[in-house]
C-alpha cells in the first residue's frame, strides 16, 4: 500500500506530469491488477466531487464595478489641475541620492519614480505597487518607485505620512527622510519629518530607525524623536490617537509649545504665522480641533494664552501679547 | 488569441474597459468562492469587487511577472488577510492566514457562518481537510490553477503544493474506501 507512487498519480491527475512521468505511470499501472485498482481509486477520488458555485449577483457586481471606474476616471480628469502634483520622472540611480550608490554596483537598472505631493490643507492616499498604502498629510511629498523592484522597497518622504506596509520579509520597506532611515517588514507607522525633530510613531509591528551611527527598534505605541542637528534620539510611549489624529482631519495639541503649534497650523492651513514676542513661544497649549477653521483655533489659543491674533489678507497671521513665563 | 489573460491585461493597461469586463467575467465567481474560505460571502463579494477596482486604478503600474490569474488570486488572498487582521486585534502575518482561519472555523459564532458557507460549496470530506490543503485542492481541481500559480498565490513551494494535493487525495480516497466497506 505504501509503495504506491501517489505523487506520480497526483501529478498525472492534475495535469502536471511530464511525458516521461506519464509513461512511467502507465508502466506501473499496467504492471498488475492491484496497481490498476489503486490507480482507479485515486481517479475516482479525484473525480468524486463537483464543487458548487456560490450564489452571487454577478450582473449587479459588474454594474457597480463600472460605476466605480466611471468615478475614478472623472476624478483623474479633475486631478490634472496643479493641486495634486503628479510628476512621474525617470531618475537614474546615480542621480537619486547617496543611499543608492551601493546598488549601482549590484544592478545597473533604472528605477522609475513618481512623486505625490500635497499642498497645505490637503491630504491624500497613495497605493504603492507592493500593496502598501501611504496616507500623506498636508504640505508633504513622497517619492516612490512606480514598479516593484527586486531587492527592496524604498521611498523618500518630506513632511508627514502614515504608512501601512504590506508584509514581505524578503523586501524590507525603507522610508528615507533627510535625517534617518526607517525600515520595516510589514507594519503601520507614522513619520513626521517636518520640524526640527523627526518623529516616528508605530501603530503595529516592529520598526527600525537608523541614522549613520546608531539604530533604535520601536514597537507598537512607541514613539521616537530624533533631533535633526544632534542626531539625539528620545524614545517615549504615546497615545496613538494623538499621533494619528491628522488622519481624521483633527489637530491635537497635547501640552505643546506655541511655536511648535504654530508650525503645525502653518502647514495645516497654508498660512504664515509670526510670533511677535519670543516670550509667546513659552506658552503651552492643549486642545483638540476637528475640522475647525483657522480663526476658531486661533480664538481657542487666544482664550488659553491671552495672545492676540491678526489675520491679514495675504494669509499672514501675527500673534502678539505678553506671553508666558 | 485576443482573450488570453495576458492579452486582456495589456489591453487593460491601454485603458480598455472591455478588457476589464472580460477579466471580471472570467474571474469574479471563482474569486468569490476562493475568498469564501476566509470570509463570509457578503464580505467576499465586496472585497473581490474592490480588488477589481484596485487593479483598474493601478493598471499602469502593476507588473505581473507570471500569471494574471495568479495575480488576482493573490490579491484576493491578501485582501482577505487585511479583513481578518483588522478583525483580530493582534498582529498576524500573511503566512499564518490559513492557520488563523482554521482556528476561527472551529470556534466563534462569527466564524460559524464562514464555515457553513464554505461547506456548501464542497463536500463534507473536502471541507474537513486542513485549510491550506483544502485550499490547494480546490484551486487545482476546480479552478484549474497550475502548481506554479498556486505556489505563487499561497507563498509556498511547488513541492508543498504537490504534497498538499497528495494528502487531500489520500484523505478523500480513504474516505471512499471506508464508505465501500460499510
Amino acid at each position: 500500500m505504501s509503495n504506491e507512487p501517489s505523487h506520480l498519480i497526483v501529478r498525472y491527475l492534475s495535469n502536471e506530469a511530464t511525458p516521461e512521468e506519464q509513461e512511467e505511470l502507465l508502466n506501473w499501472v499496467s504492471a498488475s491488477a492491484d496497481n490498476q485498482r489503486i490507480f482507479q481509486q485515486y481517479a475516482v477520488a479525484w473525480n468524486k466531487d463537483e464543487v458548487r458555485i456560490p450564489v452571487v449577483n454577478k450582473t449587479r457586481a459588474l454594474q457597480s464595478l463600472n460605476g466605480h471606474i466611471d468615478l475614478i476616471e472623472e476624478e483623474s480628469l479633475k486631478r490634472s489641475r496643479p493641486l495634486w502634483l503628479k510628476i512621474a520622472a525617470t531618475v537614474t540611480i546615480l542621480a537619486i541620492s547617496s543611499f543608492f550608490v551601493w546598488s549601482v554596483v549590484l544592478s545597473p537598472s533604472e528605477i522609475e519614480y513618481a512623486v505625490a505631493s500635497t499642498i497645505s490643507g490637503q491630504r491624500t492616499t497613495i497605493q504603492l505597487a507592493d500593496g502598501s498604502t501611504v496616507h500623506l498629510n498636508a504640505s508633504s511629498s513622497l517619492r516612490y518607485p512606480i514598479q516593484l523592484n527586486d531587492d527592496t522597497r524604498e521611498v523618500f518622504l518630506e513632511g508627514e505620512a502614515f504608512f501601512e506596509v504590506s508584509r514581505d520579509p524578503s523586501k524590507p520597506f525603507i522610508v528615507h527622510t533627510d535625517a534617518v532611515a526607517t525600515e520595516v517588514l510589514g507594519t503601520s507607522f507614522n513619520i513626521n519629518a517636518d520640524s526640527a525633530t523627526v518623529a516616528v510613531t508605530v501603530a503595529t509591528g516592529k520598526v527600525r530607525v537608523s541614522d549613520h551611527l546608531k539604530q533604535e527598534i520601536l514597537l507598537p505605541n512607541e514613539h521616537l524623536d530624533i533631533v535633526r542637528h544632534s542626531g539625539e534620539m528620545n524614545r517615549s510611549h504615546v497615545e496613538l490617537g494623538v499621533a494619528l489624529a491628522w488622519m481624521n482631519n483633527t489637530i491635537v495639541f497635547d501640552d505643546v509649545a506655541l511655536d511648535d503649534a504654530a508650525r503645525k497650523l502653518e502647514r495645516w492651513y497654508g498660512v504664515k504665522i509670526v510670533l511677535e514676542s519670543s516670550r509667546l513661544s513659552h506658552c503651552r497649549i492643549t486642545g483638540t480641533y476637528r475640522g475647525e477653521s483657522l480663526r476658531h483655533v486661533l480664538e481657542a489659543i487666544h482664550f488659553t494664552t491671552g495672545a492676540q491674533f491678526q489675520i491679514s489678507d495675504n494669509g499672514r497671521v501675527t500673534l502678539s501679547g505678553k506671553g508666558c513665563e | 488569441m485576443e482573450t488570453t489573460p495576458a492579452n486582456l491585461f495589456s489591453r487593460l493597461r491601454r485603458d480598455d474597459r472591455n478588457a476589464m469586463n472580460e477579466l471580471f467575467e472570467q474571474y469574479y465567481v471563482p474569486l468569490c468562492r476562493f475568498a469564501c474560505s476566509y470570509v463570509a460571502l457578503s464580505e467576499a463579494e465586496e472585497l473581490v469587487s474592490d480588488v477589481f477596482v484596485g487593479v483598474w486604478r493601478a493598471r499602469k503600474t502593476i507588473s505581473i511577472e507570471s500569471s494574471v490569474r495568479a495575480y488576482f488570486y493573490a490579491s484576493v488572498r491578501y485582501a482577505c488577510y487585511r479583513v481578518i487582521s483588522a478583525r483580530k486585534l493582534n498582529t498576524l502575518s500573511l503566512d499564518e492566514l490559513e492557520d488563523v482561519v482554521d482556528v476561527a472555523a472551529s470556534r466563534g459564532p462569527d466564524d460559524d457562518i464562514i464555515f457553513k458557507e464554505t461547506q456548501s460549496f464542497v463536500s463534507a470530506v473536502v471541507q474537513q481537510l486542513p485549510p491550506r490543503c483544502r485550499q490547494v485542492f480546490i484551486m487545482n481541481r476546480y479552478d484549474g490553477l497550475s502548481y506554479k500559480e498556486i505556489a505563487e498565490i499561497m507563498g509556498i513551494s511547488e513541492k508543498t503544493v504537490e504534497n498538499q494535493l497528495v494528502k487531500a487525495l489520500q484523505v478523500i480516497r480513504a474516505n471512499l474506501l471506508q464508505y465501500e466497506k460499510a
